[in-house]
């Protein structure tokens, strides 16, 4: 190995390929939003059903406040049972659908209950109003309120208890549901029947908007997927294919999320040394991946026009061309996290920005060292002169031989391990402690296994050594 | 038991004393709709001292009815759709009894309209419920009917339960009887629903 060669390193970047959507992915994803959308649908139907156990409770104690408010005894007159009736039992109906609806939407046991209650509530209503066909309305309507789930099981048990509830009626006490002393021994059968009748009609509505409700969450799902594999592609191939830097041996990685997020990071070097940034924009999807791309194209066009400059300049030109861009005439709202590292081939290293801390693993002392980034994220617009000047204020360190330099995103430290436990710094330092002797490579893979295969947000590592300032002589 | 066990256990097991709460509870509307009101016998024969005008041609259908009773409404109805049936063939009498020590006014309301409203029926008013305690009437809601020759063929209520309207066998008894002109002894009785009448008691001489 030459000596060139030792300080020179070459090392392809680790681009993975965009995601692609299998038919497996498309249908368990699409089942996955459907049942989303279901159990959304039946929150908010739980929810209309509070209000309506209510109201009915409330309607009640009105109907019998106003139509029977007294018994009497000759001259004297008495709180009429009714009322009694409405309070209490219609209370004790509406209580355990509205406490369900309230404190467990969305289970299948709360519509059930739902279901049942209010059929309780057409039996109650039937029975006070001496069984006048008029209120055997309010079954109908149930039923077609219940079908507002699009679930076609709620109706089952509400079928049930209307039935159960004309049978038990019609054989003990047939006046208070069909206002007759004698119906025929079949009357029940012909109320249940035309209860079936609409039954039919709401099964088959509940089947086929169920079918759509699937249709269009699987069409949701392709339309994502295919946005998000564009916006991976849009994130991955403008990383850079070469981190070819004098003096450091370089390897860096990014894991995109099942979400697309934000995250980038480039090395450009310069004459005497290079430009190390790493970000991450705010947002998901295609949206964050465009905003990503203008910030890259506007900090490279930077660099190459101002190699030389500080890190502070550099920032306040990206700054302002990032609020110009995205503010401005893209009227998004979206910032970016930033750390920007200017890296000089005797060692020194000066940054600026607001990221996460980053890691510098000493090899002299064995030890890492934290150095947070004070500065302010870019694209906040309103900011006095002054306070730019404060965000944008330079911060130095010096590498020395072998000391290694660890840059990562927030999906590093904030993934979770499989036992739940979420990553952080301080486990991120003692993998570079416990690997500072392998090859970059190595070190960059030890921290992505402490996240495990799958993060929730995108994930980003660069591991940089600094080969010395006898390398540099070598070099130069 | 894990604790997500637990807690659907402790859902399953409140929904169960609920349902069974609530079915309980309809027991119980049961029980106090069907159970009637105070019943007394009813005079054989017309009373003499009744002021009431009785048809001597036709059998007389008499129902007492509480002003205020909301349960007697039903009563009303029944009569109305009895009075139909009949068409003519008895007259009907309603008396409203205005107990002792209600204000004036008190027999205005509800039951008075829609006796007013049935065809052919006589509204009277009895106040201090004195016609009432003549014929025995304790119940609102309370009706009897007498054939043509002042002979009792039925005393009860009209409706099969408290507040509950549509027909019911008191009906067909009296229909079969002002039909037929005389009167199945073993079955003119019926239950009666509905509020105390206040009427005052009177002794059988004082009929």
């Amino acid at each position: 190995m030459t000596g060139s060669e030792a300080v020179v390193v070459r090392m392809k970047s680790k681009l993975p390929p965009a995601p692609l959507a299998s038919n497996e992915d498309l249908h368990r994803e699409a089942e996955v939003l459907y049942h989303a959308r279901v159990t959304a649908n039946a929150r908010g139907v739980d929810r209309l059903f509070a209000y309506v156990m209510l109201a009915q409770w409330l309607l009640a104690i009105v109907f019998a406040i106003w139509f029977s408010p007294y018994t009497w005894a000759g001259k004297d007159r008495a709180i009429h049972m009714h009322i009694f009736l409405a309070v209490f039992l219609g209370g004790a109906i509406s209580s355990a659908p509205i406490l369900l609806a309230i404190f467990r939407p969305g289970w299948v046991v709360t519509r059930y209950t739902i279901a049942v209650a209010q059929m309780l509530w057409s039996a109650l209503l039937i029975h006070l109003t001496g069984g006048r066909v008029e209120t055997h309305f309010h079954v109908f309507g149930s039923l077609a309120f219940l079908a507002f789930y699009r679930d076609w099981k709620v109706l089952v048990p509400a079928t049930v208890v209307v039935a159960a509830d004309h049978l038990i009626r019609q054989l003990l006490w047939p006046e208070s549901v069909y206002g007759v002393s004698s119906p025929e021994w079949w009357r029940f059968l012909e109320h249940a029947g035309w209860v079936v009748f609409e039954d039919f009609f709401l099964v088959i509505a509940c089947v086929r908007t169920s079918a759509e409700m699937r249709d269009a969450a699987r069409q949701h799902v392709a339309i994502e997927l295919h946005e998000r594999a564009a916006a991976a592609r849009i994130q991955t191939s403008i990383l850079p294919r070469d981190l070819a830097v004098p003096g450091l041996d370089a390897s860096a990685r990014m894991q995109t999320a099942d979400t697309v997020g934000g995250d980038f990071y480039d090395v450009m070097p310069v004459e005497g040394g290079c430009w190390i940034a790493i970000g991450d924009v705010a947002g998901h999807g295609v949206r964050a991946g465009l905003t990503m791309l203008q910030a890259q194209s506007a900090l490279g066009a930077l660099v190459r026009h101002s190699p030389q400059a500080t890190p502070s300049e550099l920032w306040r030109g990206l700054n302002r061309a990032y609020i110009a861009n995205i503010r401005d005439r893209l009227q998004q709202d979206e910032h970016m996290t930033l750390s920007l590292v200017r890296y000089y081939r005797d060692g020194r290293c000066k940054v600026v920005g607001a990221h996460e801390e980053i890691v510098i693993w000493r090899e002299r002392t064995q030890q890492c060292e934290l150095v947070p980034i004070r500065g302010t994220w870019i694209g906040m617009s309103n900011v006095s002169a002054k306070a730019l000047e404060l965000a944008s204020e330079e911060q130095t360190f010096q590498l020395e031989k072998d000391d290694l330099l660890v840059l990562y995103t927030d999906g590093i430290i904030e993934a979770k391990d499989a036992t739940g436990r979420m990553i952080g710094i301080e486990r991120l330092s003692d993998a570079v402690r416990d690997n500072h002797a392998k090859s970059v490579l190595e070190i960059r893979d030890s921290i992505f296994a402490l996240a495990g295969a799958h993060t929730l947000d995108d994930a980003s590592v660069m591991v940089f050594r600094y080969a010395g300032p006898a390398a540099e002589a070598v070099a130069a | 038991m894990t604790r997500r066990r637990l807690k659907l256990a402790l859902v399953a097991g409140g929904l169960l004393v609920w349902f069974v709460a609530v079915v309980g509870a309809f027991g119980l509307v049961w029980r106090y709709k069907t159970t009637p009101g105070a019943q007394a016998k009813a005079p054989e024969t017309w009373p003499r001292a009744s002021q009431i005008q009785i048809a001597a041609d036709k059998p007389n259908l008499i129902l007492f009815a509480h002003p205020q009773c909301p349960c007697t409404r039903a009563s009303m109805a029944e009569l109305a759709r009895l009075a139909v049936e009949l068409g003519g063939d008895a007259q009907i009498h309603v008396v409203i009894v205005r107990p002792d020590g209600t204000p004036d006014g008190f027999e205005e309301g509800t039951i008075r309209e829609r006796a007013t409203a049935i065809a052919g029926a006589r509204v009277i008013i009895d106040p201090g419920g004195v016609e009432a305690a003549r014929f025995g009437a304790l119940t609102s809601g309370f009706t009897v009917l007498y054939t043509a020759r002042g002979e009792l063929a039925f005393r009860g209520g009209i409706t099969t339960a408290r507040g509950h309207e549509g027909h019911g066998p008191a009906s067909d008894r009296i229909l079969a009887v002002v039909r037929a002109g005389v009167g199945d002894r073993s079955r003119s009785v019926a239950p009666t629903f509905g509020c105390e009448l206040g009427a005052k008691h009177i002794t059988a001489s004082q009929r």
